[in-house]
Protein backbone atom coordinates (compact mmCIF):
# COMPACT_ATOMS: atom_id res chain seq x y z
CA UNK A 1 0.00 0.00 0.00
CA UNK A 2 1.53 3.02 -1.18
CA UNK A 3 2.25 5.53 1.84
CA UNK A 4 0.43 8.80 3.24
CA UNK A 5 1.92 11.21 4.79
CA UNK A 6 0.58 13.65 7.91
CA UNK A 7 2.01 17.24 7.95
CA UNK A 8 0.18 19.66 10.74
CA UNK A 9 0.62 23.45 10.65
CA UNK A 10 0.03 24.51 14.40
CA UNK A 11 -0.41 28.16 13.65
CA UNK A 12 -0.81 31.02 16.04
CA UNK A 13 -3.86 32.29 14.44
CA UNK A 14 -4.71 29.54 12.19
CA UNK A 15 -3.73 25.87 12.05
CA UNK A 16 -4.50 23.06 9.30
CA UNK A 17 -3.71 19.33 8.69
CA UNK A 18 -2.70 18.27 5.26
CA UNK A 19 -2.10 14.68 3.51
CA UNK A 20 0.29 13.30 0.96
CA UNK A 21 -0.15 10.32 -1.19
CA UNK A 22 2.62 9.36 -2.65
CA UNK A 23 0.76 7.39 -5.47
CA UNK A 24 -0.59 10.07 -7.82
CA UNK A 25 1.59 12.92 -5.83
CA UNK A 26 -1.83 14.48 -4.35
CA UNK A 27 -1.37 16.80 -1.50
CA UNK A 28 -4.89 17.85 0.15
CA UNK A 29 -5.26 20.35 2.90
CA UNK A 30 -7.79 19.62 5.38
CA UNK A 31 -9.19 22.96 5.29
CA UNK A 32 -13.03 23.91 6.76
CA UNK A 33 -15.48 22.39 5.14
CA UNK A 34 -17.83 25.53 4.96
CA UNK A 35 -15.41 28.23 4.25
CA UNK A 36 -12.81 26.38 2.53
CA UNK A 37 -10.29 28.51 4.64
CA UNK A 38 -7.94 26.87 7.12
CA UNK A 39 -9.09 26.66 10.56
CA UNK A 40 -8.98 29.08 13.53
CA UNK A 41 -6.59 28.47 16.21
CA UNK A 42 -9.74 29.38 18.65
CA UNK A 43 -11.38 27.11 21.28
CA UNK A 44 -14.57 27.99 22.94
CA UNK A 45 -15.44 25.90 26.01
CA UNK A 46 -18.73 25.56 27.85
CA UNK A 47 -19.45 23.34 31.07
CA UNK A 48 -20.72 20.19 30.01
CA UNK A 49 -20.81 20.73 25.97
CA UNK A 50 -18.19 19.31 23.75
CA UNK A 51 -15.11 21.78 23.23
CA UNK A 52 -15.40 23.53 19.96
CA UNK A 53 -13.10 25.10 17.64
CA UNK A 54 -11.91 26.76 14.24
CA UNK A 55 -14.19 28.87 12.59
CA UNK A 56 -17.50 27.66 14.32
CA UNK A 57 -15.73 28.97 17.88
CA UNK A 58 -14.23 32.15 16.17
CA UNK A 59 -17.96 33.05 14.78
CA UNK A 60 -19.28 32.81 18.33
CA UNK A 61 -16.14 35.16 20.03
CA UNK A 62 -18.04 37.92 19.54
CA UNK A 63 -22.10 36.91 20.95
CA UNK A 64 -20.25 35.34 23.98
CA UNK A 65 -16.90 36.57 24.91
CA UNK A 66 -17.26 37.63 28.43
CA UNK A 67 -20.95 35.93 28.77
CA UNK A 68 -20.69 33.72 32.07
CA UNK A 69 -20.50 29.98 31.24
CA UNK A 70 -18.46 30.51 28.11
CA UNK A 71 -14.99 30.87 27.34
CA UNK A 72 -12.64 31.67 24.61
CA UNK A 73 -9.04 30.60 24.21
CA UNK A 74 -7.05 32.01 21.01
CA UNK A 75 -3.11 31.88 19.78
CA UNK A 76 -2.48 29.37 22.64
CA UNK A 77 0.87 28.28 20.36
CA UNK A 78 2.36 31.69 21.95
CA UNK A 79 1.93 30.38 25.82
CA UNK A 80 3.41 26.90 25.11
CA UNK A 81 6.74 25.63 27.12
CA UNK A 82 6.01 28.58 29.31
CA UNK A 83 4.00 26.75 31.84
CA UNK A 84 0.89 29.15 30.91
CA UNK A 85 -2.38 28.26 31.95
CA UNK A 86 -5.76 29.39 31.12
CA UNK A 87 -8.62 30.56 32.97
CA UNK A 88 -11.74 28.18 31.96
CA UNK A 89 -14.95 28.17 32.97
CA UNK A 90 -13.55 28.43 36.37
CA UNK A 91 -10.79 26.75 36.08
CA UNK A 92 -7.22 26.73 35.30
CA UNK A 93 -6.05 24.74 31.90
CA UNK A 94 -2.60 24.00 31.24
CA UNK A 95 -1.81 25.43 27.30
CA UNK A 96 -0.66 22.13 26.94
CA UNK A 97 -4.11 20.63 27.20
CA UNK A 98 -5.41 23.23 25.42
CA UNK A 99 -3.25 22.75 22.23
CA UNK A 100 -3.64 18.75 22.87
CA UNK A 101 -7.79 20.24 22.29
CA UNK A 102 -6.93 22.00 18.79
CA UNK A 103 -5.09 18.88 18.06
CA UNK A 104 -7.92 16.56 18.63
CA UNK A 105 -10.20 18.94 16.54
CA UNK A 106 -8.18 19.17 13.44
CA UNK A 107 -7.97 14.68 13.76
CA UNK A 108 -11.56 15.02 13.91
CA UNK A 109 -11.87 17.09 10.99
CA UNK A 110 -9.60 15.16 9.28
CA UNK A 111 -11.45 11.78 9.84
CA UNK A 112 -14.89 13.28 9.57
CA UNK A 113 -14.75 15.20 6.17
CA UNK A 114 -11.27 13.81 4.28
CA UNK A 115 -11.73 10.04 5.15
CA UNK A 116 -8.08 10.02 6.47
CA UNK A 117 -7.01 8.68 9.81
CA UNK A 118 -3.92 10.60 10.79
CA UNK A 119 -1.89 8.67 13.56
CA UNK A 120 1.95 10.27 12.88
CA UNK A 121 3.20 12.80 11.04
CA UNK A 122 5.30 15.99 11.34
CA UNK A 123 4.33 18.91 13.03
CA UNK A 124 5.88 22.65 12.13
CA UNK A 125 7.64 25.11 14.12
CA UNK A 126 8.85 28.55 14.36
CA UNK A 127 11.92 28.44 14.89
CA UNK A 128 12.11 30.23 18.03
CA UNK A 129 10.23 27.39 19.62
CA UNK A 130 12.75 26.13 22.72
CA UNK A 131 13.34 22.75 24.08
CA UNK A 132 10.29 23.22 26.91
CA UNK A 133 7.84 24.27 23.84
CA UNK A 134 8.95 21.57 21.83
CA UNK A 135 8.30 18.95 24.46
CA UNK A 136 5.21 20.52 25.23
CA UNK A 137 3.75 20.47 22.12
CA UNK A 138 4.98 16.86 21.29
CA UNK A 139 2.99 15.87 24.40
CA UNK A 140 -0.34 17.64 23.06
CA UNK A 141 0.09 15.93 20.43
CA UNK A 142 0.38 12.81 21.55
CA UNK A 143 -2.57 13.22 24.38
CA UNK A 144 -4.60 13.96 21.00
CA UNK A 145 -2.97 10.88 19.66
CA UNK A 146 -1.06 12.28 17.18
CA UNK A 147 2.65 10.22 17.00
CA UNK A 148 5.12 13.22 16.38
CA UNK A 149 7.69 11.42 14.26
CA UNK A 150 9.74 14.83 13.33
CA UNK A 151 9.62 18.52 13.91
CA UNK A 152 10.37 20.85 10.80
CA UNK A 153 10.82 24.53 11.03
CA UNK A 154 8.03 26.04 9.17
CA UNK A 155 9.55 27.91 6.58
CA UNK A 156 11.93 25.19 5.77
CA UNK A 157 8.17 22.90 5.72
CA UNK A 158 7.00 25.91 3.20
CA UNK A 159 9.84 25.85 0.65
CA UNK A 160 9.92 21.64 1.04
CA UNK A 161 6.03 22.26 -0.18
CA UNK A 162 6.69 24.58 -2.59
CA UNK A 163 9.42 22.71 -4.59
CA UNK A 164 8.23 19.24 -4.25
CA UNK A 165 4.55 19.43 -4.19
CA UNK A 166 4.41 19.73 -8.36
CA UNK A 167 7.40 19.94 -9.35
CA UNK A 168 8.58 16.96 -12.02
CA UNK A 169 12.21 15.08 -11.29
CA UNK A 170 13.68 17.05 -14.86
CA UNK A 171 12.13 20.61 -13.11
CA UNK A 172 13.85 19.56 -9.74
CA UNK A 173 17.18 19.34 -11.40
CA UNK A 174 17.18 22.87 -12.99
CA UNK A 175 16.34 24.31 -9.80
CA UNK A 176 19.34 23.19 -8.45
CA UNK A 177 22.27 25.61 -6.79
CA UNK A 178 18.91 28.13 -6.83
CA UNK A 179 18.79 30.33 -3.52
CA UNK A 180 15.81 30.97 -2.11
CA UNK A 181 14.63 33.41 0.60
CA UNK A 182 11.36 31.89 2.49
CA UNK A 183 9.77 35.10 4.17
CA UNK A 184 7.32 33.88 6.84
CA UNK A 185 5.09 36.12 8.47
CA UNK A 186 2.26 34.70 10.85
CA UNK A 187 0.25 35.46 13.25
CA UNK A 188 2.87 34.75 16.51
CA UNK A 189 6.25 35.29 14.79
CA UNK A 190 8.26 36.15 11.86
CA UNK A 191 10.65 33.48 10.65
CA UNK A 192 13.05 33.92 7.48
CA UNK A 193 14.73 31.18 6.31
CA UNK A 194 17.32 31.07 3.65
CA UNK A 195 17.87 28.06 1.59
CA UNK A 196 19.81 26.64 -1.09
CA UNK A 197 18.11 23.43 -3.82
CA UNK A 198 20.79 21.21 -4.11
CA UNK A 199 21.20 18.24 -6.73
CA UNK A 200 19.22 15.72 -4.32
CA UNK A 201 18.86 18.19 -1.12
CA UNK A 202 17.16 21.49 0.32
CA UNK A 203 19.85 22.91 2.80
CA UNK A 204 19.31 25.87 5.14
CA UNK A 205 21.95 28.65 4.57
CA UNK A 206 20.75 31.12 7.43
CA UNK A 207 17.80 31.44 9.52
CA UNK A 208 16.39 34.11 11.63
CA UNK A 209 13.04 34.74 13.92
CA UNK A 210 11.23 38.10 15.20
CA UNK A 211 9.25 36.30 17.74
CA UNK A 212 5.78 38.71 18.97
CA UNK A 213 6.65 41.49 16.42
CA UNK A 214 3.69 40.07 13.70
CA UNK A 215 0.39 39.78 12.85
CA UNK A 216 -0.97 39.76 16.48
CA UNK A 217 1.62 42.66 17.06
CA UNK A 218 0.06 44.94 14.31
CA UNK A 219 -3.49 43.76 16.06
CA UNK A 220 -2.35 45.22 19.50
CA UNK A 221 -1.03 48.68 17.90
CA UNK A 222 -4.42 49.06 15.31
CA UNK A 223 -6.38 48.54 18.32
CA UNK A 224 -4.16 50.90 20.26
CA UNK A 225 -4.06 53.68 17.63
CA UNK A 226 -8.56 52.99 17.02
CA UNK A 227 -8.75 53.74 21.01
CA UNK A 228 -6.89 57.23 20.70
CA UNK A 229 -8.57 58.17 17.93
CA UNK A 230 -11.79 57.24 19.43
CA UNK A 231 -11.34 59.15 22.77
CA UNK A 232 -9.77 62.10 21.31
CA UNK A 233 -12.85 62.43 19.19
CA UNK A 234 -15.57 61.82 22.23
CA UNK A 235 -13.52 63.33 24.58
CA UNK A 236 -13.01 60.85 26.98
CA UNK A 237 -10.10 60.68 28.77
CA UNK A 238 -8.25 57.18 28.19
CA UNK A 239 -7.69 56.24 31.84
CA UNK A 240 -11.67 56.96 32.65
CA UNK A 241 -13.16 54.73 29.96
CA UNK A 242 -14.18 51.33 30.95
CA UNK A 243 -14.00 48.55 27.80
CA UNK A 244 -16.59 45.87 29.50
CA UNK A 245 -14.76 42.38 29.09
CA UNK A 246 -17.06 40.48 26.48
CA UNK A 247 -16.27 43.83 24.24
CA UNK A 248 -12.28 43.26 24.51
CA UNK A 249 -12.31 40.21 22.84
CA UNK A 250 -14.94 41.61 20.64
CA UNK A 251 -12.82 44.56 19.66
CA UNK A 252 -9.46 42.43 18.91
CA UNK A 253 -12.02 40.76 16.44
CA UNK A 254 -12.86 43.68 15.27
CA UNK A 255 -9.52 44.93 14.54
CA UNK A 256 -8.02 41.56 13.20
CA UNK A 257 -10.79 42.21 10.27
CA UNK A 258 -10.40 45.73 10.16
CA UNK A 259 -6.25 44.81 9.46
CA UNK A 260 -6.97 41.84 6.68
CA UNK A 261 -9.43 44.44 4.94
CA UNK A 262 -6.79 46.92 4.54
CA UNK A 263 -4.89 44.78 2.89
CA UNK A 264 -7.23 45.27 -0.15
CA UNK A 265 -8.95 48.17 0.56
CA UNK A 266 -7.66 51.97 1.23
CA UNK A 267 -10.01 52.41 4.08
CA UNK A 268 -12.27 50.57 6.70
CA UNK A 269 -14.58 51.59 9.10
CA UNK A 270 -14.64 49.76 12.89
CA UNK A 271 -18.26 49.05 14.19
CA UNK A 272 -18.67 47.76 17.80
CA UNK A 273 -21.99 48.01 19.87
CA UNK A 274 -21.77 48.63 23.47
CA UNK A 275 -17.60 49.13 22.89
CA UNK A 276 -16.94 51.20 26.20
CA UNK A 277 -18.59 52.75 29.32
CA UNK A 278 -18.12 56.43 30.46
CA UNK A 279 -19.58 57.93 33.20
CA UNK A 280 -22.96 56.08 33.00
CA UNK A 281 -23.09 56.73 29.39
CA UNK A 282 -22.69 53.54 26.63
CA UNK A 283 -20.51 54.41 23.72
CA UNK A 284 -20.58 52.42 19.97
CA UNK A 285 -17.55 52.66 18.33
CA UNK A 286 -17.18 54.07 14.28
CA UNK A 287 -14.30 54.55 13.64
CA UNK A 288 -13.03 55.19 9.87
CA UNK A 289 -9.13 53.73 9.57
CA UNK A 290 -7.10 54.44 6.69
CA UNK A 291 -4.62 52.19 5.12
CA UNK A 292 -2.00 55.01 5.23
CA UNK A 293 -2.69 55.54 8.62
CA UNK A 294 -1.85 51.80 9.51
CA UNK A 295 0.86 51.61 7.53
CA UNK A 296 2.41 54.42 9.56
CA UNK A 297 1.42 52.58 12.75
CA UNK A 298 3.39 49.53 11.46
CA UNK A 299 6.21 51.05 9.34
CA UNK A 300 9.15 51.19 12.42
CA UNK A 301 8.26 47.11 12.72
CA UNK A 302 8.54 46.12 9.01
CA UNK A 303 11.61 48.20 8.57
CA UNK A 304 12.86 45.90 11.73
CA UNK A 305 11.70 42.83 9.63
CA UNK A 306 13.82 44.07 6.61
CA UNK A 307 16.34 44.74 8.19
CA UNK A 308 16.49 41.04 9.41
CA UNK A 309 16.10 39.80 6.31
CA UNK A 310 19.18 41.92 5.36
CA UNK A 311 20.94 39.84 7.91
CA UNK A 312 19.93 36.53 7.18
CA UNK A 313 21.25 36.99 3.48
CA UNK A 314 24.50 38.60 5.02
CA UNK A 315 24.85 35.16 7.38
CA UNK A 316 24.03 33.42 4.60
CA UNK A 317 26.80 35.10 2.37
CA UNK A 318 24.76 35.98 -0.47
CA UNK A 319 23.45 38.95 -1.72
CA UNK A 320 19.74 40.07 -2.69
CA UNK A 321 20.75 39.86 -6.04
CA UNK A 322 21.82 36.26 -5.79
CA UNK A 323 18.25 35.06 -4.98
CA UNK A 324 16.74 33.18 -7.54
CA UNK A 325 13.27 32.46 -5.30
CA UNK A 326 11.19 34.44 -2.66
CA UNK A 327 8.47 33.01 -1.28
CA UNK A 328 6.14 34.77 0.66
CA UNK A 329 4.02 32.87 3.46
CA UNK A 330 1.98 33.90 6.08
CA UNK A 331 -1.18 36.33 6.47
CA UNK A 332 1.22 39.68 7.81
CA UNK A 333 2.79 39.06 4.28
CA UNK A 334 -0.04 40.11 2.73
CA UNK A 335 -0.10 43.56 4.07
CA UNK A 336 0.99 45.97 0.75
CA UNK A 337 3.88 47.92 2.53
CA UNK A 338 5.37 44.24 3.14
CA UNK A 339 5.04 43.25 -0.09
CA UNK A 340 6.15 46.42 -1.85
CA UNK A 341 9.21 46.35 0.96
CA UNK A 342 9.86 42.52 -0.52
CA UNK A 343 9.72 43.78 -3.91
CA UNK A 344 12.14 46.30 -3.20
CA UNK A 345 14.33 43.89 -2.62
CA UNK A 346 13.58 40.53 -4.45
CA UNK A 347 11.93 42.11 -7.63
CA UNK A 348 10.36 39.29 -10.04
CA UNK A 349 11.52 36.90 -8.16
CA UNK A 350 8.64 37.07 -5.58
CA UNK A 351 6.27 34.19 -6.78
CA UNK A 352 2.61 33.32 -5.59
CA UNK A 353 2.20 30.45 -4.15
CA UNK A 354 -1.10 28.54 -4.80
CA UNK A 355 -2.15 27.98 -1.43
CA UNK A 356 -0.36 29.76 0.75
CA UNK A 357 -2.66 29.13 3.84
CA UNK A 358 -1.73 25.40 3.66
CA UNK A 359 1.67 25.01 2.23
CA UNK A 360 3.83 24.84 5.58
CA UNK A 361 1.33 21.83 6.43
CA UNK A 362 1.87 20.58 3.08
CA UNK A 363 5.30 19.99 3.08
CA UNK A 364 5.39 18.94 6.72
CA UNK A 365 3.13 16.04 4.81
CA UNK A 366 5.68 15.27 1.70
CA UNK A 367 8.18 15.65 4.45
CA UNK A 368 6.53 12.68 6.42
CA UNK A 369 5.10 10.97 2.91
CA UNK A 370 9.08 10.39 2.10
CA UNK A 371 10.51 10.02 5.16
CA UNK A 372 12.97 13.05 4.97
CA UNK A 373 15.01 13.27 8.41
CA UNK A 374 16.62 16.26 8.91
CA UNK A 375 20.38 16.12 8.24
CA UNK A 376 22.87 18.88 9.91
CA UNK A 377 23.32 21.93 7.39
CA UNK A 378 26.52 22.95 9.40
CA UNK A 379 28.98 21.02 10.45
CA UNK A 380 28.32 21.31 14.46
CA UNK A 381 32.09 22.18 16.02
CA UNK A 382 33.82 23.05 19.61
CA UNK A 383 36.28 26.02 19.63
CA UNK A 384 39.47 24.80 21.13
CA UNK A 385 41.78 26.80 23.13
CA UNK A 386 44.12 27.26 20.60
CA UNK A 387 41.44 28.62 18.01
CA UNK A 388 41.04 25.91 16.21
CA UNK A 389 38.06 23.74 16.01
CA UNK A 390 37.45 20.13 15.97
CA UNK A 391 33.82 18.94 14.56
CA UNK A 392 31.45 17.48 16.54
CA UNK A 393 28.53 16.45 14.04
CA UNK A 394 29.56 16.51 10.77
CA UNK A 395 28.07 17.91 8.06
CA UNK A 396 25.18 16.37 6.18
CA UNK A 397 24.85 13.96 9.27
CA UNK A 398 21.36 12.82 10.17
CA UNK A 399 20.03 14.03 13.29
CA UNK A 400 18.44 10.97 14.47
CA UNK A 401 18.08 10.50 18.54
CA UNK A 402 18.99 7.28 18.66
CA UNK A 403 22.52 8.38 16.12
CA UNK A 404 23.61 11.58 17.28
CA UNK A 405 25.42 11.54 20.41
CA UNK A 406 28.73 12.17 21.24
CA UNK A 407 31.34 11.87 24.65
CA UNK A 408 34.69 14.38 24.44
CA UNK A 409 36.99 14.00 26.83
CA UNK A 410 38.42 17.86 27.85
CA UNK A 411 40.67 19.26 29.81
CA UNK A 412 40.62 23.13 30.92
CA UNK A 413 43.72 24.99 29.94
CA UNK A 414 43.72 27.44 32.31
CA UNK A 415 41.18 27.15 35.75
CA UNK A 416 42.76 30.15 37.57
CA UNK A 417 38.79 32.14 37.13
CA UNK A 418 37.08 28.80 37.99
CA UNK A 419 35.66 28.06 34.90
CA UNK A 420 36.16 26.34 32.02
CA UNK A 421 34.70 28.16 28.62
CA UNK A 422 33.31 25.25 26.12
CA UNK A 423 31.74 27.41 23.00
CA UNK A 424 30.08 25.68 20.48
CA UNK A 425 29.07 26.64 17.05
CA UNK A 426 28.33 26.17 13.30
CA UNK A 427 32.25 25.81 11.34
CA UNK A 428 31.90 26.20 7.63
CA UNK A 429 35.42 24.79 6.22
CA UNK A 430 34.90 26.48 2.98
CA UNK A 431 34.24 30.07 4.42
CA UNK A 432 36.66 29.24 7.48
CA UNK A 433 33.67 30.78 9.73
CA UNK A 434 32.88 29.54 12.88
CA UNK A 435 29.50 30.98 13.85
CA UNK A 436 29.12 31.41 17.44
CA UNK A 437 25.93 29.63 19.00
CA UNK A 438 26.21 28.72 22.81
CA UNK A 439 28.97 29.61 25.68
CA UNK A 440 28.73 26.88 28.47
CA UNK A 441 30.01 28.03 31.08
CA UNK A 442 31.33 24.89 33.54
CA UNK A 443 32.86 25.41 37.32
CA UNK A 444 36.46 23.72 37.71
CA UNK A 445 38.01 24.10 40.88
CA UNK A 446 40.29 27.12 41.13
CA UNK A 447 42.98 25.22 43.11
CA UNK A 448 46.68 24.89 41.29
CA UNK A 449 47.90 21.64 43.24
CA UNK A 450 51.58 20.86 42.98
CA UNK A 451 52.72 18.96 41.19
CA UNK A 452 49.98 19.95 38.67
CA UNK A 453 47.63 18.39 36.99
CA UNK A 454 45.08 19.37 34.72
CA UNK A 455 41.04 19.73 35.70
CA UNK A 456 38.75 16.99 32.97
CA UNK A 457 35.83 17.95 31.81
CA UNK A 458 33.21 15.51 30.58
CA UNK A 459 31.21 16.69 27.28
CA UNK A 460 27.72 14.82 26.37
CA UNK A 461 26.46 16.44 22.90
CA UNK A 462 22.82 14.60 22.38
CA UNK A 463 20.51 15.38 19.91
CA UNK A 464 16.65 14.52 21.17
CA UNK A 465 13.90 13.93 19.13
CA UNK A 466 12.76 17.21 18.89
CA UNK A 467 15.95 18.40 17.20
CA UNK A 468 16.89 20.08 20.32
CA UNK A 469 20.94 19.46 20.97
CA UNK A 470 21.33 18.85 24.75
CA UNK A 471 24.79 19.82 25.81
CA UNK A 472 25.99 18.18 29.25
CA UNK A 473 29.32 19.33 30.33
CA UNK A 474 30.45 18.38 34.37
CA UNK A 475 34.25 19.06 35.32
CA UNK A 476 35.92 15.38 36.95
CA UNK A 477 35.97 16.92 40.40
CA UNK A 478 32.80 17.90 40.84
CA UNK A 479 29.72 16.24 41.59
CA UNK A 480 26.92 14.64 39.43
CA UNK A 481 24.57 17.15 40.33
CA UNK A 482 26.98 20.06 39.21
CA UNK A 483 26.91 19.02 35.83
CA UNK A 484 25.53 21.88 33.78
CA UNK A 485 22.92 21.42 30.94
CA UNK A 486 22.12 23.30 28.69
CA UNK A 487 20.17 23.34 25.08
CA UNK A 488 20.87 24.82 21.42
CA UNK A 489 18.12 24.96 18.97
CA UNK A 490 19.37 26.98 16.92
CA UNK A 491 20.46 24.22 14.86
CA UNK A 492 20.07 24.39 10.26
CA UNK A 493 18.99 21.51 8.70
CA UNK A 494 18.54 19.75 5.39
CA UNK A 495 16.68 17.49 3.78
CA UNK A 496 17.24 15.03 0.78
CA UNK A 497 15.06 15.19 -1.94
CA UNK A 498 15.78 11.46 -3.10
CA UNK A 499 12.71 9.89 -4.61
CA UNK A 500 10.46 13.16 -5.16
CA UNK A 501 8.90 12.61 -8.71
CA UNK A 502 10.77 9.38 -9.11
CA UNK A 503 6.87 7.75 -10.49
CA UNK A 504 6.60 10.24 -13.31
CA UNK B 1 29.74 38.19 21.18
CA UNK B 2 28.21 41.52 20.01
CA UNK B 3 29.53 42.66 16.49
CA UNK B 4 30.56 45.95 17.30
CA UNK B 5 33.01 45.01 20.04
CA UNK B 6 36.44 42.78 19.03
CA UNK B 7 36.41 41.56 22.61
CA UNK B 8 35.25 38.16 22.65
CA UNK B 9 35.08 34.99 25.18
CA UNK B 10 37.94 32.63 24.34
CA UNK B 11 37.58 28.88 24.37
CA UNK B 12 40.13 27.24 27.53
CA UNK B 13 39.86 23.54 26.79
CA UNK B 14 41.29 21.46 24.59
CA UNK B 15 41.20 17.54 24.07
CA UNK B 16 42.46 15.30 26.21
CA UNK B 17 43.58 12.31 23.73
CA UNK B 18 47.10 11.14 22.53
CA UNK B 19 47.43 13.78 19.65
CA UNK B 20 47.61 16.58 22.76
CA UNK B 21 49.52 15.01 24.84
CA UNK B 22 51.89 17.84 25.09
CA UNK B 23 49.22 19.52 27.71
CA UNK B 24 51.72 22.72 28.61
CA UNK B 25 51.55 23.56 24.65
CA UNK B 26 47.76 24.78 25.33
CA UNK B 27 48.19 26.41 27.87
CA UNK B 28 48.62 30.66 28.39
CA UNK B 29 52.24 31.44 28.51
CA UNK B 30 52.12 33.03 32.04
CA UNK B 31 50.33 29.88 33.08
CA UNK B 32 52.71 27.73 31.64
CA UNK B 33 55.12 29.17 33.71
CA UNK B 34 53.21 29.57 36.87
CA UNK B 35 52.96 25.88 36.73
CA UNK B 36 55.04 23.92 34.94
CA UNK B 37 58.85 24.22 36.34
CA UNK B 38 60.28 23.69 33.11
CA UNK B 39 58.73 26.50 31.32
CA UNK B 40 59.89 28.92 33.87
CA UNK B 41 63.69 27.77 33.39
CA UNK B 42 65.33 30.24 31.55
CA UNK B 43 67.70 27.48 30.00
CA UNK B 44 64.63 25.43 28.45
CA UNK B 45 61.18 27.73 27.86
CA UNK B 46 61.88 29.28 24.70
CA UNK B 47 62.42 25.84 23.03
CA UNK B 48 59.04 24.01 25.21
CA UNK B 49 56.69 27.19 24.52
CA UNK B 50 54.91 28.39 20.88
CA UNK B 51 55.35 31.76 20.17
CA UNK B 52 51.91 32.80 21.40
CA UNK B 53 52.79 31.85 24.92
CA UNK B 54 56.35 33.44 24.86
CA UNK B 55 54.24 36.95 24.11
CA UNK B 56 51.98 36.14 26.68
CA UNK B 57 54.56 35.09 29.48
CA UNK B 58 56.42 38.32 28.52
CA UNK B 59 53.13 40.44 29.44
CA UNK B 60 53.68 39.35 33.31
CA UNK B 61 57.94 39.63 34.14
CA UNK B 62 58.34 42.54 35.75
CA UNK B 63 59.96 45.50 34.36
CA UNK B 64 63.24 46.03 35.61
CA UNK B 65 62.92 49.45 35.10
CA UNK B 66 59.72 50.09 35.73
CA UNK B 67 59.06 47.23 38.34
CA UNK B 68 55.77 46.40 37.36
CA UNK B 69 54.10 44.11 34.56
CA UNK B 70 54.55 46.70 32.05
CA UNK B 71 55.22 44.39 29.10
CA UNK B 72 57.70 46.92 27.63
CA UNK B 73 54.93 49.99 27.66
CA UNK B 74 56.49 51.86 30.16
CA UNK B 75 58.04 55.26 29.86
CA UNK B 76 61.40 54.21 31.28
CA UNK B 77 61.62 51.55 29.06
CA UNK B 78 60.70 53.89 25.85
CA UNK B 79 63.45 56.07 26.80
CA UNK B 80 65.93 53.47 26.60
Amino acid sequence: MARTGFGIDFGTTNSILAFHKIAGRVTTPCRDVETGMPHASVLWYRPGEPTKAGVTAKKHVSRFSGVAGHSFVQSVKQHLGKRAFFDVCGTNKPAGEIASDLFRFLLNEARSHYGVNPQSGVVTIPLYFDGHARRELRRAAGDAGFHVTSFLHEPFAALIGYVCKSKSRTELKRMAGQNVVVFDWGGGTLDVTVARIEQEQISELATAGLPTYAGNYFDSLLSSYVRRLFYDEKNIPADGAVIPPGAKDRFLFETERCKIALSHDPAYTMQLAAFCEYRGAEYDLKQPVTRQAFEQEIRPTVDTACRLVDNALESAGITARQVDLCLLVGGTSLIPLVQQEMRERFGHTIVSIPDADSIIAEGAAIADAYGMHAAFADTIALELSDGTYHPVFCKGEVALPSACSRTLNLFCTDNRDGQARLILGLYDSKRRVFDRKAVVVTPVSPELPRPYHHEKIVLDLVVDQDLVLGIHAKAATRLPEETVREELIDIRYAVSLAGIGDNE
Amino acid sequence: MSKSSNVSVRSNVMLDDVDHKHMYRFLPGDFAAQVYPECRDVRSFERLLTKTQLIEKQQYLICMLCKRPCAGTCRLTQLK
